[in-house]
């Protein structure tokens, strides 16, 4: 089975709120080289992990990854907005 | 978590890694032309060089940069991506050994029966380097392979 590349967000997340890797790789549970390689989207994380970066920046999952390229964070919250009628 | 910190560039570990089997080979190769014989003083000088270098890179590459370790942690210790890596490294370990170590002995085999007089190896030394190969293959995989370690 091929696997599919799995896209995210965490590097722009992760500076938007000013934290280290090693900071977030204490908070998720794991070696800040794996944070590296998540954020260079080298390693797709497991469901669990992917759950727990989502609990830690309190933001739901399909807004942190993705089977295509993400789009900038600002264009997607326009888009929701338009779609909303807001 | 477990972490392996310690800086080298893949390059220098690939280095490492044919410096490491390349001077066991020599090793080996001088121990099987030299048993029974007289020393030889360049052949020797040649051995003891291969020795030093044999010692130098298995230190930098599986003492320094914590391979080694990293190999025989606990799985509770690591996390998901360390664990796929030291098990993939595990699975590439074994089918190399299985390869090598078959065809070693087909090949010895072979030459038992078919050569004019047979070959009559010491056994002892190529068993020994096959078990350090055993033993150093997985942590060598992830040298050669991993982009950071």
């Amino acid at each position: 089975m091929k696997i599919r590349k799995i896209y995210n967000r965490i590097a722009v997340l992760r500076k938007e709120r000013g934290i280290s890797r090693k900071d977030l790789a204490d908070k998720i549970g794991v070696n800040f080289q794996t944070v590296g390689y998540l954020e260079r989207e080298e390693y797709n994380p497991s469901l669990d992990l992917a759950f727990r970066i989502s609990e830690c920046f309190a933001l739901p999952i399909d807004l942190i990854f993705s089977t295509e390229p993400l789009k900038p964070l600002s264009q997607q919250i326009l888009e929701y907005k338009k779609e909303k009628g807001e | 978590m477990n972490t392996i910190t310690a800086k080298s560039n893949r390059p220098s570990r690939r280095l490492g890694v044919l410096l490491n089997y390349g001077t066991l080979i020599i090793m080996l190769a001088i121990y099987i032309a030299l048993v029974g014989e007289n020393i030889n003083i360049p052949v020797m000088a040649i051995g003891i060089t291969a020795l030093v270098i044999f010692i130098i890179s298995f230190i930098n590459l599986h003492v320094r940069t914590k391979l080694w370790k990293f190999v025989h942690t606990k799985i509770d210790n690591l996390d998901e991506r360390e664990i796929q890596v030291v098990f993939q490294s595990l699975r590439h370990s074994y089918s190399i050994f299985g390869i090598v170590c078959l065809s070693f002995f087909l090949v010895y085999e072979l030459l038992r029966e078919f050569l004019p007089g047979g070959i009559d190896l010491p056994l002892m030394p190529i068993i020994a380097a096959l078990i350090y190969l055993a033993h150093t293959l997985p942590s060598s995989i992830i040298a050669w392979k991993e982009k950071e370690i």
